[in-house]
């Protein structure tokens, strides 16, 4: 009996280390998968002071959407782990219709190598129409996958 | 020689006609645009036609379903006067004399001018009519019953013409007139009591139950909790993109009203509108949440 008892005290701690292992996993993941869409922001938002402010950047712009675009190239890979715990704001919908998710990363890739072709010609005009056009991609993702803002986690 | 005498009277006559009168439904379009596009009149979710109304806006009260204000004679709004419309923005009253619930915002619309307000009909009017009609509201007594409605607005509603500050310059008045008549930022962006009315001592401070239960956030000059480090680029940009400073983008409704609406308007309004909201004095309120509601 007291054998049994061991027994069973060591599969449930090991059980317990393995469960331990794995949420530390996410939370790294978790991390990684923020600091990558954080990353994106950062060109969306070094495009928009660019042209918000009328900055003598235009130049930096393909550059910054080509990081863009680059970005979503990694999404799918780093989405596929289906982690909802956490401090997360990803929706299950993510992994329901994958294939949907997969075609929204693949958007903002056209569209951002869209806008990095356009800066290139460094016609204001149509880089402010392209840039639309890509913060609706960001936007056509986030509306069914991202949880709305009253729901979200206060960063 | 009698076709050149007709050419040339044509050209003198519409030359005199432009000079003196106005292209309404232009002018109505851009007002419709600063109101964001009227965004709420379209059931988008459900791939409702435009303006032809049928969207639920949730209330703490229950549902209300937007109307159709499209010219349709029997479904719309096609059969009313001038009047009607104006008395309907105006004072909240429907052309058979019954109260609006304020989910409409004739609260901020009744700051609007008569000439605006005509130049709106006018656009309204040179849309396609649409038959669909009004859904019947989802309430329960009381707060369904329409006569209670002139208590409500006894206490939260004073009726009125946008009235300019006389001590400000008038490029604040005309950024205050946009903000809190036509584009009726507060009804959104305001908290409110009990009885579902703003609470003036807190305009713009942000709410957790703004339209549709989203939350709507504080656009007051406060620093940590408000729109304070945004500078005025950084407001005109958000409305003409919906990218906020940070590279992130806004959702939900107000996505819709930069969609439909904010996108298209005048950059110098936009200038007008930003520099208003920058000189409201700051609010502390941070809007976040509700507790729970975080998985």
């Amino acid at each position: 009996m007291n054998t049994f008892v061991k027994l069973f005290n060591i599969l449930i701690l090991l059980f317990s280390m393995t469960t331990l292992v794995n949420a530390a996993g996410d939370e790294a993941h978790l991390k990684y998968r923020q600091a990558l869409m954080k990353a994106t922001g950062g060109h969306m938002g070094s495009i928009s002071a660019i042209l918000k402010n009328r900055l003598p950047f235009t130049n930096h712009i393909a550059n910054h959407a080509e990081g863009i675009a680059l970005n979503s190239e990694l999404m799918a890979d780093t989405f596929e782990k289906k982690i909802t715990q956490g401090r997360t704001d990803s929706l299950p919908a993510i992994w329901e219709n994958w294939s949907d998710f997969e075609n929204a990363a693949k958007k903002l890739g056209i569209e951002s190598r869209k806008l990095a072709g356009i800066a290139k010609g460094g016609n204001v005009r149509q880089i402010v129409a392209q840039m639309k056009n890509v913060g609706k991609s960001c936007g056509g993702c986030h509306k069914n996958f991202r949880k709305p803002k009253e729901e979200r986690f206060a960063r | 020689m009698q076709g050149s005498l007709l050419l040339i009277f044509t050209l003198l006559f519409s030359t005199i006609l432009s000079a003196n009168g106005r292209d309404l439904v232009k002018e109505g379009k851009q007002i419709f645009q600063i109101s964001g596009g009227c965004a709420c009149h379209t059931d988008t979710k459900n791939k409702g036609p435009f303006m032809a109304g049928g969207r639920p806006v949730k209330t703490p009260f229950g549902i209300i379903y937007s109307t159709n204000i499209t010219p349709h004679s029997v479904t719309g709004i096609g059969d009313w006067s001038e009047e009607d419309f104006i008395r309907a923005m105006t004072l909240g009253v429907s052309p058979g004399g019954q109260h609006y619930f304020p989910v409409f915002p004739y609260t901020s619309f009744t700051k609007m001018s008569r000439p605006d307000l005509v130049a709106l009909k006018a656009y309204l009017f040179s849309l396609p009519p649409v038959d669909e009609p009004n859904r019947p509201l989802e309430m329960n007594p009381p707060f369904s019953w329409r006569w209670t409605l002139y208590f409500w607005k006894m206490k939260n509603f004073t009726p009125g013409e946008f009235v300019p500050d006389k001590s400000k310059s008038e490029e604040r008045n005309r950024g205050a007139y946009l903000v809190r008549a036509i584009a009726h930022c507060e009804e959104c962006h305001t908290p409110r009591d009990l009885s579902g009315g703003l609470k003036k001592g807190q305009l713009f401070a942000g709410s957790v139950e703004g339209p549709e239960g989203e939350l709507a956030p504080n656009i007051t000059p406060h620093e940590k909790t408000g729109v304070g480090s945004w500078s005025h680029n950084d407001m005109i940009w958000f409305l003409q993109t919906g990218l906020k400073p940070d590279g992130d983008d806004t959702q939900g409704l107000m996505s819709e009203l930069i969609d439909k609406g904010y996108q298209y308007v005048k950059e110098q309004e936009l200038q007008k509108m930003a520099e208003y909201l920058s000189s409201l004095d700051p609010i502390n309120n941070k809007v976040e949440a509700k507790k729970g509601s975080q998985k």
